[in-house]
């Protein structure tokens, strides 16, 4: 519950934010959105997937295991001399499934993760020419994760479905480099960063937590690549 | 400050549409998350029922008629699938579950209302298709069997139901008996039982027989091996649905009849015949003959003939007199079960012709040469018969003694009383009030109704009013008699009353008398049978007339023949009473009963007669 109320509030903080920093002069500020991709590592999700798939007597297939997916975020900035301090909020999403079906039934146990994040960056201008700028630095992020385990299981006409939530927090830390290149009031920017992630155990806000093999708890640690365009405007 | 405030406020609003579109697009973008997909189908083989049967006992019919209590067994094949269970249902409600590849079942048609049921058998074994349905318990195969199951409880009530069995005829069939019947066709069927039961001639049931069971509802006809003759009531009963339905009955008697017959021949050779068995001549299997003596020794002989023509026997019975009887027996054993089954036939072959038996003591027999009427007690009733022992009334009190004289009066005793009786009606006349010291058993009657009582105070002389005429201090000692005119009281000593007074002739030697027979036409004139003699007196002048010690008493004077009969020994003799010259003479068997000589003919109380033309 206290996850659900801070995603909540880093949306519309970052909103407000977009609106009200307007203050500055000499067009230090800037406000950009990108879109990216991102890879997961997800490892013990991974092994769940399969932990799965040895459970159900059928051969189940894994037809997706938390592959690179679209992530998004709002990212504002100030450039204090060579010095760009940012605070940026993203959301990003994968997730994996087990699944069989014949004629008598079907089977399917999806994990879909979601998570926002918000980070707080430094990064040094290492180029700076002709409208173009290329600047390096590192992220420091707190991902707040929800896993969603959906489980379906149809006999005939006989239909068993469960859904549970669990959510997790974890910190970041992601190296990165991005180019970018102003035109006037608007610029455009490439990131690309590879992310690191601390491990963490869901739970439910029953307490409960999702066992894997053994019994033992499925921890999340999602770190991967991450590469993001975006485009933005200078205030 | 004011120029700054106003300087922000502008550059926002310059900002507005770019921070508008920037926010929409980062809601678009926001909805846009990982929605995992892939679906693979899998193909497995859907089960199929190839090899999966129910092998029913004795399965035949798709309807079965359930008539009596039936086991169902039943094995599966299952082709190697492991069986979750069998189970059985009738009308959708299951009657037995089992988990074995072979079992049973019973359907008991009582415990169910008459109707029609569906009977289902079916079990289920695990498909084993490595479907998910399959591993997940949820998937076998139900291979099943359906019978229609039929009961029927309703048997017939009535004759009248169209269903009804009846015996339709019995006959003989060259020389089988034969009987017949209608089917009944309702599958509730389950046995025939015929019956047959054997009475006498006069209608009394003699013994019951039952058939083996028929339990082909298609036969309807059976063959009595057994009967041989009689009197028989055939009883079909159908038994259904575990009742029983009873047909009318039906009677059948064969005319056949042994009619036994005898003949003595002189040399005592006693000749038995009967009716061949020739009309049933197929449920023939032997005769058996036996005859046994009802005196004596009761010895039995016995003959056994085999062959149907064999209606005749010879035999010379030991003791065979007059008066003797020889009980026959003869069997009529059939083809079948001879072991226990025979039809016995009964006649007494008697040395003599038919007479009816009576009582050999008190009142015997008095016969009346006017009416040519017998007069006799037999089983305590007074019977009157003519002269072939037809009986033509009775008087059926119950008397201890009844004494007659020659005028149709007699006084019978019976629950301590006496009463008159008149033998021309056959009545009782009046009950007779004798003196009360005379509470005694009248023991005579004279022709002119005087009775003899023998009262506690001695024997006595009284009118029938009750006067006392005569009254003496003696009892009884041997016989006792008083003539016809009540002059003469035969006791011991004899009384002659003279006119005045009564004079006693002692030298009679009464004690020693066994019979006692007033002359008719010579009133004064008594022959007494002594047990050693036989003598006529004339009780007037009181000489003796006439004395034989070749002849005994008992003797009775014949009124027809005016011949005197005696028991001597073993013969019966028929003297003239004039001068003791045999007339006739029998052998006889002194120990069967009483020998009479009336009406030209000797009868015996063992209940034969013998004219007297009819000894050499």
């Amino acid at each position: 519950m206290l996850i659900w109320c801070a995603n909540k509030i880093i949306r519309y903080t970052v909103i407000v934010l977009l609106l009200c920093a307007t203050e500055s002069k000499g067009q230090l500020w800037n406000i950009g959105i990108n879109a990216g991709i991102a890879t997961y590592s997800y490892q013990e999700l991974r092994d769940y997937q399969h932990y799965i798939q040895s459970q159900i007597k059928v051969e189940g297939t894994i037809t997706e295991d938390f592959p690179a997916y679209f992530i998004y975020s709002i990212n504002i900035n100030r450039q204090l001399n060579k010095w760009i301090l940012e605070v940026e909020v993203g959301h990003g999403s994968t997730g994996g499934r087990v699944y069989y079906e014949d004629y008598s039934g079907k089977f399917s146990c999806d994990q879909i993760i979601k998570y926002n994040y918000l980070n707080f960056s430094s990064s040094r201008i290492l180029l700076e020419k002709n409208g173009f700028m290329i600047t390096g630095g590192i992220k420091t992020l707190f991902i707040f994760h929800k896993l969603t385990i959906e489980n379906y299981l149809k006999i005939g006409n006989q239909v068993l479905s469960e859904e549970e939530d669990f959510s997790a927090l974890n910190f970041g830390l992601q190296p990165y480099f991005k180019m970018k290149r102003n035109f006037k009031t608007t610029f455009i920017q490439v990131s690309c960063g590879y992310e690191v992630q601390s491990k963490s155990e869901p739970t439910s806000s029953d307490g409960l937590f999702l066992a894997g093999e053994n019994g033992n708890p499925v921890h999340l640690q999602g770190g991967g690549f991450r590469v993001t365009v975006g485009v933005g405007f200078r205030i | 400050m004011e120029n700054k405030v106003k300087d922000l406020l502008l550059r926002i609003h310059s900002h507005v549409k770019r921070a508008r579109l920037l926010v929409l697009l980062s809601v678009l973008l926001l909805s846009c998350n990982f929605q995992p997909e892939g679906e693979i189908f899998t193909k497995v083989t859907p089960p199929s029922t190839t090899g999966l049967f129910i092998n029913l006992e004795n399965d035949t019919d798709q309807i079965i008629q359930l008539k009596e209590k039936t086991t169902f067994a039943y094995t599966i094949e299952t082709d190697g699938k492991p069986l979750l269970e069998s189970r059985v249902l009738l009308n959708g409600n299951v009657i037995w579950v089992s988990s074995l590849l072979s079992s049973a079942f019973d359907l008991d048609p009582a415990l169910l209302n008459s109707g029609s049921y569906t009977l289902k058998i079916e079990f289920r074994v695990k498909s084993e298709s490595g479907s998910i349905a399959d591993e997940a318990g949820a998937e076998y195969i139900v291979v099943w069997k359906q019978k229609t199951i039929v009961v029927d409880h309703n048997i017939p009530t009535t004759p009248d139901d169209p269903n009804a069995i009846a015996i339709s005829r019995i006959e003989n069939a060259d020389g089988i008996l034969m009987i017949y019947w209608n089917q009944y066709n309702n599958f509730n069927f389950q046995y025939y039982e015929l019956v047959r039961e054997d009475y006498d001639d006069k209608g009394n049931y003699i013994s019951g027989y039952i058939f083996p069971l028929y339990t082909e509802s298609s036969q309807t006809s059976a063959i009595d091996f057994m009967y041989v003759g009689g009197k028989s009531i055939y009883k079909l009963k159908l038994h259904a649905a575990n009742q029983v339905y009873s047909s009318p009955d039906k009677e059948y008697e064969h005319p056949y009849k042994p009619e036994i017959s005898y003949k003595i021949e002189s040399s005592g050779q006693v000749s038995v015949s009967w009716n061949s068995l020739h009309s049933l001549r197929n449920n023939f299997y032997q005769y058996k003959l036996e005859l046994s003596e009802t005196s004596g020794w009761a010895e039995t002989v016995s003959f056994d003939l085999f062959n149907i023509s064999d209606t005749s026997i010879t035999y010379t019975p030991s003791n065979f007199k007059f008066g003797s009887q020889l009980n026959v027996t003869l069997s009529l054993i059939p083809s079948e079960y001879s072991s226990y089954y025979k039809k016995v036939h009964k006649t007494q072959l008697k040395y003599g012709n038919d007479f009816p038996t009576f009582e050999p003591y008190n009142f015997s027999l008095q016969f009346y040469a006017t009416d040519k009427n017998f007069y006799f007690l037999k089983n305590f009733h007074l019977h009157k018969t003519n002269t072939a022992g037809e009986t033509l009334d009775s008087l059926e009190n119950y008397y201890d003694k009844i004494v007659i004289n020659n005028n149709y009066l007699g006084v019978g005793y019976r629950n301590n009383k006496n009463y008159l009786l008149d033998l021309q009606t056959m009545t009782e006349v009046e009950e007779l009030v004798l003196p009360s010291e005379n509470n005694g058993v009248v023991f005579s009657i004279s022709d002119n109704s005087k009775l003899a009582i023998e009262a506690n105070t001695g024997i006595k002389i009284i009118s029938l009013s009750g006067e006392e005429i005569l009254a003496t201090p003696y009892h009884i000692n041997g016989f006792a008699g008083i003539s016809p005119g009540a002059k003469y009281l035969m006791i011991d000593p004899v009384y002659r009353f003279d006119g005045s007074q009564y004079e006693i002739w002692t030298s009679l030697n009464s004690h020693y008398i066994k019979s006692i027979d007033f002359l008719p036409d010579e009133p004064s004139k008594v022959i007494l049978g002594y047990y050693d003699k036989v003598g006529k007196y004339d009780l007037e002048t009181k000489t003796v007339l006439l004395e034989s010690f070749d002849y005994k008493g008992p003797c009775n004077y014949d009124p027809v023949t005016k011949k005197l009969g005696c028991l001597t020994s073993n013969q019966f003799v028929v003297l003239d009473p004039d001068t003791f010259e045999v007339y006739k003479s029998l052998d006889v068997d002194p120990s069967v009963g009483l020998f009479y000589l009336f009406n030209e003919t000797i009868i015996c109380s063992s209940g034969v007669q013998i004219k007297l033309s009819d000894i050499p």
